[in-house]
């Protein structure tokens, strides 16, 4: 679209998605270029794989763009492309769930490794302690917290985006937070 | 970015800064895994979307859409609001016209003037018209009535304990009397017939 400078860091997302609607690609180009790094942090999260990750981020902005239609721009378009990833996510979480236990040793850690081998595999090690934990979580506890802590959303974000009153998304988020309490204690004493 | 969706201000569950062990765990999770895609990223996203068809709604909500972004919050909530009021009325005006139209049907051809729908009425008047034709079971009660003399004629040919002859033997004495008329003259000399029977003797 010629009237609007893509560029610029003000850009609304009303008016991006209508780019897209029209035919224009390189705004979504632009989305893409500027969400990147949200989409794909949060499918980490979840994944705990980076090459996974990558392949659902794809998959997230694909599926988005076909469906850039519906959205209805209530809340940001940022929080409405992490819902898509989080779900896309924690589906091929459970198709590969049966291979768990000899992928996840593969894949520890997500970060750096440090100097320190056996530091670096108790670290793993809890990172995979986390990100099962808030898989087990039954929804709506599991979205609220993945959108929380792994979609990086404000829970006014969370609120406008899966059109739930505030108050439910923060009774959502602390009875999350209290079931992954009692699951983590447990999985720590084990 | 950063500043709205505030990664580092997660605190307890109502944002506050209070924290438990579980969330102190998950934003260093979170610390841990601020990494980005892989370079070219982008391109192999767009390569994938290139085989895409544009994601159009139409042209007439594609203008509406367009001209709604350009309004401003106020403006955009009044224009809601008069969408509303405006699909109430219509929804209401259609509830009356199809309230008058099912009236008018109900009303039938007495007061509506058209030559259609008085066609439609005489045909349920004459289905319960036709449901006399049961007139047809009133000739078998007429039956019995053969059958009633059939029964008495078995005891006038149980009397006599005979063959079936005898019954015209019974009858001839009655042209006895017709003897005053002197008319049938040649029955009487039948009549010694049954005294010559046997049982006589």
């Amino acid at each position: 679209m010629a009237g609007i400078a893509w560029h610029d860091a003000g850009v609304d997302d009303r008016a991006i998605v209508q780019a897209v609607l029209t035919g224009d690609r390189d705004a979504f180009r632009l989305l893409v270029e500027r969400e990147q790094g949200t989409v794909y942090r949060a499918c980490l999260r979840v994944l705990g794989r980076p090459h996974d990750a990558e392949d659902v981020a794809q998959e997230s902005f694909v599926i988005a763009y076909r469906s850039l239609a519906g959205f209805r721009g209530d809340g940001p378009l940022a929080g409405w492309l992490v819902r898509i990833a989080t779900r896309l996510a924690y589906r091929r979480l459970g198709q590969r769930r049966p291979t768990t236990s000899i992928d996840e040793v593969a894949e520890l850690p997500l970060h750096a490794p440090g100097s320190d081998p056996m530091a670096a595999v108790l670290a793993g090690e809890r990172e995979r302690t986390v990100r099962l934990a808030v898989a087990a979580l039954p929804d709506p506890y599991r979205e609220t917290v993945a959108l929380r802590f792994f979609g990086e959303l404000s829970l006014e974000q969370i609120a406008t985006t899966t059109r739930r009153p505030i108050n439910t998304v923060k009774t959502h988020l602390r009875r999350g937070l209290e079931r992954l309490r009692r699951e983590m204690h447990v999985e720590a004493r084990s | 970015m950063t500043d709205e969706r505030d990664p580092r201000g997660l605190g307890g569950p109502d944002g506050g800064p209070e924290r438990d062990p579980v969330t102190e765990e998950l934003v260093r999770y979170g610390a841990l895994t601020d990494q980005h895609p892989s370079p070219g990223f982008v391109d192999r996203v767009m390569t994938a979307v290139e085989a895409e068809p544009t994601p159009a709604r139409g042209g007439l909500v594609n203008a509406v859409a367009a001209w709604l972004g350009q309004l401003a919050g106020p403006a955009r909530q009044s224009l809601r609001m008069a969408a509303v009021a405006a699909v109430v009325v219509l929804a209401v005006g259609g509830a009356l016209i199809g309230g008058e139209l099912s009236g008018l049907l109900r009303q039938g051809p007495s007061q509506a003037g058209s030559s259609g729908s008085p066609t439609a009425s005489p045909t349920l008047t004459a289905s319960p018209s036709a449901s006399p034709t049961p007139s047809p079971t009133l000739q078998p009660t007429e039956t019995p009535e053969p059958t009633i003399d059939a029964t008495e004629r078995p005891q006038a040919t149980g009397t006599n304990g005979t063959a079936e002859t005898s019954p015209p033997t019974t009858e001839t004495p009655r042209p006895s009397a017709s003897e005053d008329g002197g008319t049938e003259t040649p029955q009487p000399t039948e009549t010694p017939r049954p005294s010559s029977s046997p049982g006589d003797h």
